[in-house]
């Protein structure tokens, strides 16, 4: 197994707040690792620097072989990083599958020069994906009208268009009801084998189903990390959470 | 949906034939002063462009209208007065200078794009009443030869043919910017708009996607300069001004800013209103345009269009 993702020494300030203070993971592919930890324990800071949406203060993140630590968000999307944020964003005034044919689009192979080929190829694989996710009944549906949860795994679904070898979830299960928690686990449980999942997480239940190892962050450190047994059964942990999550 | 859709469709062809009909119905002040509110309407396109399909409100595109409007004055006084070559000249004259800006600008959102684009709109209205040479300062640039529609043809001189000219070129050009905003970039834009974050990290170029919507927005108003310049046929620093620009933006809530025809209505609609007052309520203009911005903003916040839509007449969104 070969290391997709190397994050070595990484450090973000926000002012005089150290937010990420020397952070460093290795994931090889196929990986499915969960960050997890307090409020303000840089989690999210985390994410958002491996995908570029903030900049490291210092550090070095490289991808598949290329140093990526100053590339911008759309080129580490390009080169196969996929995220979701945590509040759902899908594109509000397109329907489903417009969302799904938009975010294909960058990573569409098909000939720039056969526009009416290259729509229905990305649609038939765009109604897949749906298909994929249960939603194909809201293929016509405008985004702005579906549930918190649906907004949810129709944004997953976009991220999977760009085919990726690096899906970054924040905090997927956040403010899911039940029944939609279960329709994300078998949504998450369902994806391919070689895709290296790197998930923020809160719900203990989501860490365990998903992860295969967990970095507890504390204070933008590194606290411990282990299989989510042997994370839930560290004192350590317990203490960090006072209790509340372990 | 489909009869909906025919519906608006139906309706916009009456609305044109209606203003095609015009020159018949008015006298020739009023049309002159149609053929000038048209190419206020055209800013307006232009600012609509920005404002609802890229969602980003401008107080600057008097610039790019201002370029259009010189680079017709400067071609007509070298003897250039063929309409193709004044249209294509001045939409590209805009588009260069704001292809040459836009990398700075469309880096910034919201207030501060607001205020840079106030600055650069100012910036041009000072550098035209500056330029003798080319604008004649505050005495304006002087009785212009008028604008010949095709080659052979007989040049623009009655208020009928100005308005007809006019009218003809700022519906292809709206046309034309209708059918963009519908078609694969034109959405790549308004996905730019719903949710910025999240077209980067699906891998599109988000500074490119504004860059090419601020080029091609200037281009439309760079022509709406050009026509400006045939139906007065003498042009004023002061018509490039900040009270244009805040006028233009204010037509554009007005009208509805997801809407372009409504960007016209509302063009029309507000310098109707700031004549009316200053023939009826001599110096309460502002007071009365901005009764009606503060109206426009809590009773209509679709504008226009919005108010057309709730009561029928136009495609709702939602509906599928």
């Amino acid at each position: 197994m070969t290391d997709l993702l190397t994050i070595t020494g990484l450090r973000r300030d926000f002012g005089s707040l150290r937010a990420v203070d020397g952070f460093d993971l290795t994931l090889a592919e196929g990986d499915r690792h969960a960050l997890i930890g307090c409020n303000g324990a840089g989690k999210s800071t985390v994410l958002h620097m491996v995908a570029g949406a903030v900049r490291p203060t210092g550090g070095r993140i490289a991808f598949a072989g290329t140093d990526v630590t100053r590339k911008p968000a759309h080129r580490r999307s390009r080169l196969g990083i996929a995220r979701t944020f945590q509040t759902p964003a899908p594109l509000d005034s397109f329907t489903c599958l417009e969302n799904l044919t938009l975010a294909a689009r960058p990573h569409d192979a098909t000939s720039r020069w056969r526009p009416s080929r290259r729509r229905a190829a990305l649609a038939e694989r765009a109604t897949a994906q749906l298909a994929a996710l249960n939603l194909a009944d809201r293929a016509d549906t405008p985004a702005s009208a579906l549930s918190h949860g649906q907004r949810r795994l129709l944004e997953i679904a976009m991220a999977l268009m760009a085919g990726p070898r690096l899906l970054l979830l924040d905090e997927p299960a956040a403010g899911l009801t039940d029944a939609d928690m279960a329709r994300l686990l078998e949504c998450l449980g369902s994806l391919p084998a070689e895709l290296t999942v790197l998930l923020v997480e809160h719900h203990q239940d989501v860490v365990t189903a998903i992860a295969d190892t967990v970095t507890v962050l504390h204070n933008g450190r590194t606290l411990t990390s282990g299989t989510p047994a042997e994370i839930a059964a560290d004192p350590q942990v317990a203490e960090v959470y006072l209790g509340t999550a372990a | 949906m489909t009869r909906l859709l025919l519906d608006t469709r139906v309706w916009t062809a009456l609305a044109v034939a209606a203003l095609a009909a015009l020159p018949f119905a008015v006298d020739a002040y009023t049309l002159s002063s149609l053929s000038g509110i048209i190419s206020l309407g055209l800013l307006a396109v232009s600012v609509a462009v920005l404002t609802g399909t890229a969602g980003l409100p401008s107080l600057g595109q008097v610039a790019p209208y201002a370029f259009g409007m010189y680079t017709t004055v400067v071609l007509i006084r070298a003897g250039v007065t063929e309409a193709p070559v004044l249209l294509l000249a001045s939409g590209a004259a805009a588009a260069v200078f704001c292809a040459v800006i836009g990398p700075a600008v469309v880096r910034t959102r919201g207030v501060v794009f607001l205020m840079l684009t106030l600055a650069v709109g100012e910036l041009t209205a000072q550098a035209a009443q500056q330029w003798k040479a080319v604008s004649g300062g505050t005495d304006g640039s002087g009785r212009l030869d008028p604008t010949v529609p095709f080659w052979g043809l007989e040049p623009l001189v009655d208020e009928p043919a100005v308005y007809w000219y006019c009218l003809a070129v700022a519906v292809v050009v709206t046309a034309l910017a209708g059918w963009a905003a519908r078609s694969t970039p034109g959405s790549l834009v308004r996905g730019v708009r719903d949710n910025e974050a999240r077209m980067r990290a699906d891998g599109h170029r988000v500074g490119a996607y504004l860059l090419g919507v601020f080029v091609f927005a200037g281009m439309i108003a760079g022509i709406g300069g050009s026509l400006l310049v045939t139906s007065q046929r003498m042009v004023f620093p002061s018509d490039v001004s900040f009270s244009i620009s805040a006028l233009v933006l204010m037509a554009v809530v007005i009208g509805g800013a997801a809407s372009l025809g409504g960007a016209l209505v509302g063009a029309g609609a507000v310098i109707l209103l700031r004549d009316w007052t200053a023939a009826y309520l001599p110096g309460q203009g502002p007071l009365v345009l901005g009764a009606l911005f503060i109206a426009a903003v809590y009773l209509m916040p679709g504008g226009l269009a919005g108010v057309l839509e709730r009561i029928g007449l136009r495609r709702r969104k939602e509906a599928t």
